[in-house]
């Protein structure tokens, strides 16, 4: 995204904000409803609509960079790739975001949980283990286990065994905004596979602001970077 | 003779991907088998695997489809076409073609010291001329360095042969009786193991990730009839080559053979275990919604909506609303203030089983809180067919908990749809009629004309079918050729048979543009268990006629049994409305399996649209992600004689879903059939709709070995 098309983009941002603010405390439709109207504002500000999934997403992502916005959305990135994500389900204490083209990521307490939409989904996932680790910033090894749909539809174990270390606190920036956070990581290992994931919390209540998280072989791993609590 | 095998294939780029193995993983010989050069070795590729393999070496081209049927059982099907002057029969004089197919068993697995040693017959049941036994041992002595050895009979024991060791159970072991078998396609087992042996052996150097480098002791003389016409100058016993892995897939080899002949060889292996992309890039399903607790908030739990005149309408809406997000479709509904049955048509997902889950997600979104139990009942050409009880609290329980789906399935309670009573069932007036269309590409491949072995045919076809009401379909295609060569083949049947298939080449000829079928079908469900259909026009391609079946297919059952009746007449060559002057009443007794192994076994007894009288067995291996890959062989009071060249029908058959390949919601399969001769004898009918493919999937053993995709 170069110089011109923020250019372009910057007189909507405000009529975007706008928009956002009239629909801020909706329900779950409203929510989408949000989204929606994010999203059409951003393609308002394109030229021309030659690759327009890409582009007005990379649009959407820059208002809501550019801004203070204070919305429930995820900064969803893998390699070179970007999306936002909302919020469209809670179901106890798992939610569930959507991005665009409808893929489905679910967290529990910050720790994704399920994938869908990637081509090598993570279809469940028991990670209690390693929230409590988390939580209670404890180095006691936590069991991970993970479910996958195999290329004949069955299911495949894979189960880990973490370590969890806390780091220093460090700042990061977090969906545009510089926040002191301590970093964690947790190295999981099984008889084949090691896989890091990274989590930057509140060092205050162990909010998960950031993360960086090993999904499957197949689709690697995604950055989530969250807007607000 | 006509010889004659069909490939029926819409024009879909296919991204196949091969079986990640690891660096030990076998290589492809010069048959298309797991092997050295021109000799085999004794390991197996990777369960499942089916490799396409294509070599020339003198003035044999040799064309070979190997698939590992289990991990220690394969079967190939291979064309050979030589070039040779030596050749004067009939029409072919330079030229032969000759079909083969090979088994090989590993009954011994590789241990610490032991090798893996495998059994293995080549070209068993055709004209003979690779036929050959042989035991055969491989180790991996290193990392990098496999060694192979055997002993081998017939072809393989024809240089620095020795008296046949198993001729201690007898003299008849010593010589090898002619196998020459002038119809061929029947098993030499005459020969087997017979006449002198000899030893064979070599070693593979896998000097990187990509290439190996192989040397050979062969013990294949190229001596016989079609070993001298092989265009091979038998030198030396060593062959010496080496093989590049391209990709992943596909591996090219030259070789050095017999101290006189280069040759040069690619293949391609294909894994339909493993999909380019397991889970599929369909889209998130919609989430459960999940209910206010009743303790907390019972005035969300009233159930005074029932009485609301206005309840059907908004009921109606909120599912087809619902269902429609998921791409499936409402057909009917019923309800009470605690359950709601759900009759939906499925045109999006291949698995059944995936259809159930969105659709009972989905229904969370639109009904009131106070109804508990979700019944879906999928719907397949107006009959309603399973019916999945699930409890919405078990949805809103498990949409996220790990292991989520056998928790779902063991609560899940699957019944015959015919079971529940469907009065005042509201059936959803838009659903009918339903009008869908396609205009696409075609292609035909015509394989193995002795003229032209590949010949192939593209073009556009209009179809489309029209269901004025629940059951009752309407349904054609219309093909016009835009290129090809099909038309080209010119040679006449001689076959002794009423010409049910032989004519095949004046079809190609005269059907262009051609209806290719123009039907009116009613479909029914009579009573538990039982499904029918009765269909009737123009059937295919060459039958028109009436068709009725019957299928007797419990829910819960692994078997099946059904019975078909046909009174059919012959098409004109024109394939459009005209008949020719052949009728015959045709029909089957049909039982099929679905074996606990991914087995899949069929059995159909009957008359045949020659009026002959037989049976067919067809056994296929089934992928849960909707691969099939079997073979069928008929036979019927029709001499071999009679029936010409192959003495009996038989074939290979593929089937390929193409969301397997494009990893998006598709409930299209690529059929295939490979026939290698198509004459007139054991021929059936060609139905599209048949009532065992067509209501299977939504029944067990199908839908509880698919339920891992409920969640997906």
């Amino acid at each position: 995204m170069g110089e011109v098309l923020e250019m372009r983009i910057l007189p909507k941002t405000v009529m975007a904000l706008v928009f956002l603010s009239l629909l801020q405390g909706c329900g779950n439709d409203g929510q989408k409803d949000f989204y929606k109207g994010l999203w059409e504002g951003a393609k308002a500000t394109l030229p021309s609509e030659k690759s327009e999934a890409e582009a007005t997403e990379k649009a959407a992502i820059a208002i809501v960079e550019k801004s203070n916005i204070d919305e429930p959305l995820i900064l969803a990135t893998t390699g070179e790739n970007r999306t936002l994500l909302i919020p469209v389900s809670k179901n106890g204490d798992y939610e569930q975001w959507h991005a665009p083209g409808k893929l489905g990521f679910t967290f529990k307490d910050g720790v994704l949980t399920a994938t869908r939409g990637l081509g090598g989904d993570l279809m469940d996932a028991d990670v209690e283990e390693s929230i409590a680790r988390i939580k209670t910033k404890s180095s006691q090894p936590a069991t991970r286990v993970h479910r996958y749909l195999s290329g004949v539809n069955t299911i495949i174990i894979r189960s880990f065994v973490c370590i969890i270390a806390q780091e220093d606190i460090e700042n990061t920036v977090v969906f545009g905004k510089k926040r002191s956070l301590s970093r964690v990581s947790e190295i999981c290992t099984n008889s084949d596979t090691t896989i890091e994931n990274l989590y930057w919390v509140d060092p205050s209540d162990g909010f998960i602001w950031k993360t960086e998280q090993w999904i499957s072989t197949h689709v690697g791993v995604f950055t989530f970077e969250r807007a607000q609590r | 003779m006509l010889k004659r095998g069909l490939i029926t294939s819409c024009v879909t780029a296919l991204a196949f991907q091969a079986n990640a193995q690891d660096g030990v993983a076998p290589t492809y010989n010069l048959y298309g088998t797991t092997g050295l050069i021109d000799m085999p070795s004794a390991q197996s590729a990777a369960d499942g695997e089916l490799a396409f393999a294509f070599s020339k070496i003198g003035h044999q081209q040799r064309n070979t489809l190997t698939f590992q049927i289990t991990p220690r059982f394969s079967g190939s099907f291979r064309y050979t076409v030589t070039k040779d002057d030596g050749f004067s029969d009939g029409d072919n004089i330079g030229i032969n073609f000759d079909r083969s197919f090979d088994l090989q068993y590993r009954f011994v697995d590789e241990g610490k010291y032991r090798p893996a040693i495998s059994v293995g017959f080549r070209d068993i049941l055709g004209t003979g001329q690779y036929g050959s036994e042989y035991f055969v041992a491989t180790k991996n002595v290193l990392p990098t360095v496999r060694v192979t050895g055997g002993i081998g009979w017939g072809r393989m024991g024809t240089y620095n042969g020795f008296t046949n060791p198993l001729a201690i159970f007898g003299d008849s072991f010593k010589t090898r009786p002619s196998g020459y078998d002038e119809q061929g396609g029947e098993f030499n087992s005459g020969q087997w193991f017979k006449g002198n042996a000899a030893f064979f052996g070599g070693v593979e150097w896998r000097a990187n990730e990509k290439l190996s480098l192989k040397a050979e002791y062969s013990s294949d003389a190229y001596t016989g009839f079609y070993g001298e016409r092989s265009g091979i100058e038998h030198k030396s016993p060593f062959n010496f080559g080496l093989d590049y892995k391209v990709t992943e897939n596909a591996h090219l080899a030259a070789y050095y053979a017999y101290g006189s002949t280069f040759a040069l060889q690619f293949n391609y292996a294909v894994n339909p275990k493993n999909p380019p992309a397991p889970s599929g890039y369909d889209n998130a399903p919609t989430p459960v919604l999940v209910r206010p607790s009743r303790a907390t908030n019972p005035k969300a739990w009233t159930t005074g909506w029932i009485s609301n005149p206005e309840t059907p309408n908004a009921l109606e809406a909120n599912m087809k609303r619902a269902l429609g997000t998921e791409g499936l479709e409402l057909e009917g509904f019923k309800y009470t203030k605690t359950s709601i049955v759900i009759h939906y048509r499925n045109n999006t997902y291949w698995t059944e089983a995936q259809a159930i889950g969105r659709a009972a997600r989905a229904a969370t979104r639109g009904l009131p809180n106070s109804v508990e139990t979700l019944t879906l009942v999928p719907v397949v050409n107006g009959m309603a067919t399973t019916a999945v009880t699930l409890n919405r609290t078990d949805m809103e329980n498990l949409e996220n908990v790990p292991d989520a789906s056998w928790k779902s399935y063991v609560r899940a309670n699957i019944q015959d749809a015919a079971l529940l009573n469907n009065d005042g069932i509201r059936d959803i007036e838009d659903a009918y009629p339903n009008l869908t269309w396609g205009l696409g590409p075609y292609m035909d491949i015509g394989l193995f004309d002795p003229s032209a072995p590949f010949r192939m045919e593209i073009g556009a076809e209009l179809s489309g079918t029209y269901e004025p009401s629940p059951g009752v379909l309407l349904s054609g295609a219309l093909r016009k050729r835009v290129v090809g060569n099909l038309d080209d083949a010119d040679r006449p049947s001689d076959s002794t048979l009423p010409h049910v298939r032989s004519d095949y080449g004046l079809y190609d000829k005269y059907g262009d543009p051609g209806i290719t079928y123009l039907t009116a079908e009613y479909f029914r469900r009579p009573g538990p268990s039982l499904y029918t259909r009765v269909s009737a026009g123009l059937l295919e391609e060459m039958f028109a006629g009436v068709s009725g079946e019957i299928l007797w297919k419990p829910t819960d059952s692994r078997l099946a049994m059904g019975l078909e009746m046909n009174y059919t007449y012959q098409r004109n060559y024109d394939q459009l409305f005209g008949m020719l002057d052949y009728s015959v009443a045709t029909g089957h007794a049909s039982a099929y399996y679905t074996f606990a192994n991914g087995f899949y076994g069929q059995v159909d007894v009957g008359r045949y649209l020659a009026g002959d009288v037989g049976g067919t067995l067809s056994v296929a291996r089934e992928f849960n992600n909707g691969w099939k890959i079997g073979a069928y062989a008929t036979l019927t009071d029709v001499s071999s004689e009679d029936f010409g060249e192959g003495s009996f029908d038989k074939g290979i058959t593929l089937e390929i879903p193409l969301f397997w390949a494009l990893g998006r919601p598709n409930k299209t399969s690529q059929e295939i059939v490979i026939q290698p001769i198509s004459r007139d004898g054991g021929a059936r009918l060609n139905l599209s709709n048949r009532l065992f493919g067509l209501v299977s999937n939504q029944s067990e053993p199908y839908l509880s070995s698919q339920w891992a995709r409920f969640w997906r």
